[in-house]
């Protein structure tokens, strides 16, 4: 039936070509009534009843020279470092979808870090099942990252960011206009009830706002709670975003600590250019005056090169410290993929962007250039 | 006295062919308000010097709550690829890079001819307003013309005009202008199928009247065939017009 309706198409598209539209109304087929017959069938991307396999292997060198703390203009050789790294890592992944119901994937890496001569001990990325529950419920049970929260760039909302690295039971299924998704985590520690994790979220359409309101407990730790509402202004995405810590040990509400985010994002043209911003202010540190901001720009090819450039830079106001990023990333070589990289910091030595730039990239000011090789496989023959 | 009824029919009945119909009228012949709408679209785009692609889409309309979502089912390269609307928002999920892209109803779908904002339910009523009317012969079809101008801003056509068939109120033909008059696109639709009691296309042609290229001295314009295959009216989960359920397709 689909073939009959792609050739049926193609010649239809070839056969107007000669002609001015409006000839096809000279001798139409008549309108008729909808033959019965399949329906649309969606298994082929729901499922698969081979299981599939991929694995891949990196082999990553990096050399670098930069200063280790900020380098005084007088003084240049004070602090310069400069190095060489490398690593070689491996990751196998398994996926089975035997039928639209159910899902199993997992993945597997090793690696031999910088330094080292031996494969570190294989270890577990990802491992669950999703489950579709008579067309009502969607379940995810198992070791599974999971996304909250509207921002991306401080990454400072996400309620259930721990659950990566834990055993989560997820939950989904829409109420009328509004879906909720309710989280159970478990962490590697957990030995008794109290230690469970708890979250929930709903998510809705108001007008022309995307509202979702989020919140996590456990008996040990302070609830949270986070809100945030999306919309989209002149083919921007543009949210804004308020996380609440009940932080106050006997009275929760005696220690109310507030997060709050807003932010664009916006993706056009092509090659694909997409820009982000992002405004931070943090109240529990520092008061109202802990504001920081973040603006991310890349492009997903310059034309006629191959190369991908990206920029960021983030601005902590509290410190006056802040931290640029450039890069250039490109596929010279079948298997070979280059990286060349730029962070940048300023600020004191103990200020927050230099730290974390020091922290990150062993320099606080760098040039850094990273070669891999890799090669994988995709089958789903076995 | 038998025969008065279709007397009167003969007499009347010219006249009732040429009543101009209304836009509500139009939009309710296409619209599936009490059931939802399913169907398979295959897209065939024709650019003049790049040769034909083709797209093969799964569409899923619940018109009552102004939601639709389109899975693509070919090429292999966009496999999975999702389109999701609730409302006024409009989400493309790439499962490659596991990520959604806000999209607009003004954008190009696939990069074809159609826009995505041709496969929601047909709002003219609420989007237009009819500055004049006329009658037109279309081929073998008696037509009533109506010039549209966009009551709103966020119409992706601020001027169309429309060729309406007598008796049937099914748009045959479409032309889309900017503001400035220019044409930009013209639609043709000769024939329906009827699901239940209202209609689709068959298929219909869309021809790109900014996109084309010059062939021997000629311009030749892009132009896209959708042709609408399997269409059922029977219920879908309300899991599938959610985020989750594009998450799942891989």
């Amino acid at each position: 039936m689909r073939i009959a309706a792609l050739m049926c198409a193609l010649v239809l598209a070839t056969a107007v070509h000669a002609q001015e539209s409006d000839t096809l109304f000279d001798n139409p087929a008549a309108d008729s009534v909808a033959p019965e017959g399949p329906k649309v069938d969606l298994s082929p991307i729901l499922a698969n009843p081979k299981p599939a396999l991929s694995g891949s292997i990196t082999m990553s060198g990096v050399g670098y020279a930069g200063w280790s703390q900020t380098p005084n203009p007088a003084d240049l050789a004070s602090n310069f470092d400069k190095g060489f790294g490398y690593d070689l890592s491996s990751s196998l992944s398994f996926d089975y979808k035997p039928d639209p119901t159910f899902h199993w994937s997992a993945s597997f890496s090793t690696a031999i870090p910088a330094g080292n001569v031996t494969w570190s001990t294989p270890s577990i990325g990802s491992m669950y099942l999703d489950y579709t529950l008579a067309d009502r419920v969607f379940i995810t049970l198992g070791k599974f990252g999971m996304s909250w929260g509207a921002g991306r760039l401080f990454g400072v909302n996400d309620l259930v960011a721990s659950a990566a690295d834990d055993l989560s039971i997820k939950a989904f299924t829409p109420l009328g206009p509004l879906g909720f998704t309710g989280v159970m985590i478990l962490p590697p520690v957990a030995t008794t009830l109290a230690q469970l994790q708890w979250a929930a979220q709903t998510e809705g359409n108001l007008g022309p706002f995307t509202a979702n309101l989020a919140g996590w407990y456990a008996a040990s730790a302070a609830p949270k709670f986070d809100l945030w509402a999306k919309t989209v202004l002149w083919g921007a995405d543009v949210f804004a975003e308020s996380k609440v810590t009940l932080a106050g040990s006997v009275n929760p509400l005696s220690n109310v600590q507030v997060q709050a985010l807003a932010g664009v994002y916006w993706e056009g043209f092509e090659p694909k250019l997409r820009v982000q911003g992002e405004w931070l202010i943090d109240s529990p540190a520092l008061g109202w005056s802990d504001q920081s901001v973040a603006l991310a720009a890349s492009w997903s090819n310059i034309p006629g090169t191959g190369i991908k450039p990206s920029a960021r830079v983030t601005h902590s106001f509290a410190d006056s410290s802040g931290q640029l990023i450039l890069g250039l990333e490109a596929d010279p070589f079948l298997h070979i993929h280059v990286t060349l990289g730029m962070p940048v910091s300023w600020g004191t030595a103990n200020s927050r962007w230099v730290k974390s730039t020091i922290a990150t990239y062993h320099e606080a000011w760098a040039l850094a250039l990273k070669i891999d090789l890799s090669g994988g496989f995709s089958s789903d023959a076995f | 006295m038998k025969r008065l009824p279709s007397t009167l029919a003969l007499v009347f009945l010219p006249i009732l062919a040429f009543t101009e119909p209304t836009l509500a009228q139009i939009d309710a012949q296409v619209s599936f308000l009490d059931s939802d709408f399913s169907a398979e679209y295959t897209i065939v785009k024709d650019s003049p010097g790049e040769g034909q692609s083709v797209t093969v889409a799964a569409m899923f309309r619940r018109d009552k709550d102004n939601r639709y979502l389109i899975l693509i089912l070919q090429p292999d390269a966009d496999k999975g690829k999702g389109y999701l609307k609730v409302d006024n928002s409009l989400w493309l999920w790439d499962p490659v890079a596991r990520r959604y892209t806000v999209t607009s109803a003004r954008d190009r779908f696939q990069n074809s001819s159609a826009r995505n904002s041709d496969f929601t339910r047909s709002s003219m009523a609420t989007d237009y307003r009819i500055t004049s009317t006329s009658q037109v012969k279309l081929g073998k079809f008696e037509t009533t013309v109506l010039e549209l101008e966009a009551t709103l801003d966020t119409v992706v056509f601020p001027l169309r005009k429309i060729w309406v068939s007598a008796g049937d109120n099914l748009v045959r033909k479409m032309e889309d202008y900017s503001l400035s008059k220019q044409l930009l696109r013209t639609t043709a639709i000769p024939s329906y199928q009827k699901v239940g009691q209202r209609w689709v296309p068959v298929s219909m042609l869309i021809v790109d009247e900014l996109r084309g290229k010059n062939v021997n001295g000629q311009l030749v314009k892009e132009k896209t065939q959708v042709t609408i295959s399997k269409p059922s009216l029977g219920k879908q989960p309300d899991l599938l017009f959610t985020q989750a359920y594009l998450e799942k397709a891989r």
